[in-house]
């Protein structure tokens, strides 16, 4: 069965349609990528997918998050889902994470919460060390000194890594990554590109990876689909589009970048 | 011969804290340059003080026989005359509530360029490939690509020899950006192009020559090509494997 499951999903809004009778489906364990250049819904596509639609939108096709139907759910029927079922990892780490409480306090929400849902009690050493055990998860260095600071008092890279610690706090079985690097220097981006592959192979997770760069989809995702202005135009396994893509709108793309890629000359 | 040269330039907002220590480089008329650096590599204050929005703390920058001072008023007219912008998001470099058409001419106001305006209003409109109509529009009404050619129109209208180019395509969508990388490499048959980017694939389309920064110094420079091919500073080399590659 599949974990995520989206049957002709259409949104709209103010009497306009931004995501037209999209559907595509992650089974256990997949790694997908979501393609699209902006305004082509795939933000709003993985919002629906959580439950996290702005007021406003109105939302007709199914959505199925691990079996349960997300369209018409109400806030109590998702909550249980969020977290256990799918986490999420945004694009700016400086916005995601509040400014205001220590990285090692907000480390530890997901974490506590994940243990009152099983009905296990919460011990305070407990949970201390698993917030440790996560950071270290995420091969963040100087770990007494992160849990004690604040979130503007680390790097971007670093403060991306503490989201994506909060992420696996969950346990969650589909981790939805929008342009989780795109705010990120290149050295940065490789880190946790390659850390977020090492993390989906050991725990077997899903991922849902969201972003307009196809050379760093091609390095996380073994399907993709690609989207334009809220439909999907094309879909397959990563190399397969790449090599031939069918769609001209596809081509275009893979030429652009297939010409950037070229100017850096041959790759090591 | 060097349009703009960059000799020993240190800059420091305190004595502990330098941002940029001892670099030179210079730019040549008809050769772009590409500097590229991670954040805090000191590419923005490098940036800064092109445009004399700030003064070198140690050294100095050469423009033509003189030095950049941008204190004198005089001076720094014929040097935004010769020196113009493009910023990296065209969603706050345009204001909002001007038309295009005034949006464009402002340099050519502010420069008191002489001659026919509305011409060289209409000839930077075709050079950056917008309709003549564009000038009684708002930027609103224009897309991300759109907004960032108004921009290339505004750099442009006075013709100068050099563009400072900071990011200018980085927060562009992947077939937008190699449309203004087209654009750009179009117009650099007429003047200079100096690219600030984290993109190495970007500078190694548009520019000639490269100039590697880290921590506010100049850690390699020399030809895009001779340096793509054989990389010789260990961070040169790591940035240049970190750049995710198409699948072969």
């Amino acid at each position: 069965m599949s974990l995520l499951d989206i049957r002709g999903l259409t949104l709209s809004t103010g009497g306009q349609t931004l995501v037209s009778d999209v559907s595509f489906s992650i089974a256990p364990g997949e790694r997908l990528g979501l393609i699209g250049e902006s305004g082509s819904g795939k933000s709003l596509t993985a919002l629906a997918a959580i439950g996290l639609l702005p007021r406003g939108f109105s939302v007709q096709g199914s959505i199925k998050l691990d079996g349960q139907e997300m369209v018409g759910a109400s806030e109590n029927a998702m909550i249980p889902l969020r977290g256990a079922t799918a986490a999420t990892v945004f694009q700016e780490p400086l916005t995601a994470l509040n400014p205001l409480m220590r990285v090692g306090k907000q480390v530890a929400e997901p974490v506590v919460r994940r243990h009152r849902r099983a009905g296990e009690a919460v011990d305070r050493a407990a949970v201390a060390r698993e917030v440790r055990s996560l950071l270290e998860r995420v091969s963040l260095p100087d770990i007494d000194r992160i849990v004690k600071s604040y979130p503007y008092e680390i790097s971007g890279g670093q403060r991306q890594r503490v989201a994506i610690a909060m992420a696996l706090a969950c346990r969650p079985k589909l981790l939805i990554a929008d342009e989780p690097t795109t705010a990120l220097d290149v050295t940065t981006q490789m880190e946790i590109l390659d850390l977020l592959s090492g993390l989906m192979r050991e725990e077997g997770m899903a991922l849902l990876f969201i972003s307009h760069d196809l050379p760093v989809v091609a390095r996380v995702a073994e399907n993709v689909v690609v989207l334009r202005r809220g439909a999907v135009i094309e879909r397959g396994e990563v190399h397969a589009v790449f090599d031939g893509p069918k769609h001209e709108y596809t081509r275009s793309l893979v030429d652009a970048a297939t010409a950037f890629d070229k100017a850096l000359g041959p790759a090591r | 011969m060097s349009l703009i040269s960059l000799d020993n330039v240190s800059f420091g907002y305190s004595r502990k804290q330098q941002v940029l220590h001892d670099v030179s480089f210079s730019l040549r008329s008809g050769v772009n340059v590409g500097l590229v650096g991670e954040s805090g590599s000191g590419k923005s204050t490098i940036l800064k003080l092109l445009l004399g929005l700030a003064r070198p703390t140690g050294g100095r920058i050469q423009f033509g026989d003189a030095e950049l001072n941008p204190r004198d008023r005089a001076f720094m007219r014929d040097y935004r005359k010769a020196v113009q912008a493009v910023f990296q998001d065209p969603y706050s470099s345009l204001d909002p509530r001007q038309k295009v058409q005034s949006i464009i001419a402002e340099p050519l106001r502010a420069l008191r360029i002489p001659g026919s305006h509305q011409e060289a209003i209409e000839k930077a409109l075709r050079d950056v490939g917008l309709p003549a109509d564009a000038i009684d529009r708002y930027p609103h009404e224009f897309s991300g690509g759109q907004r960032q050619r108004i921009a290339i129109a505004r750099a442009i209208v006075a013709r100068p020899q050099l563009i400072l180019a900071d990011e200018a395509v980085s927060a562009l969508d992947l077939s937008t950006r190699a449309r203004i990388v087209d654009l750009l490499k179009a117009l650099s048959e007429e003047m200079t192009i100096l690219l600030v980017s984290h993109d190495l694939a970007v500078v190694a389309a548009l520019c000639e020559e490269i100039v590697i920064l880290e921590k506010g110094r100049v850690v390699e420079s020399g030809k895009t090509a001779d340096i793509l091919e054989n990389p010789k500073h260990p961070y040169t080399q790591k940035l240049l494997a970190s750049v995710p590659r198409m699948p072969a």
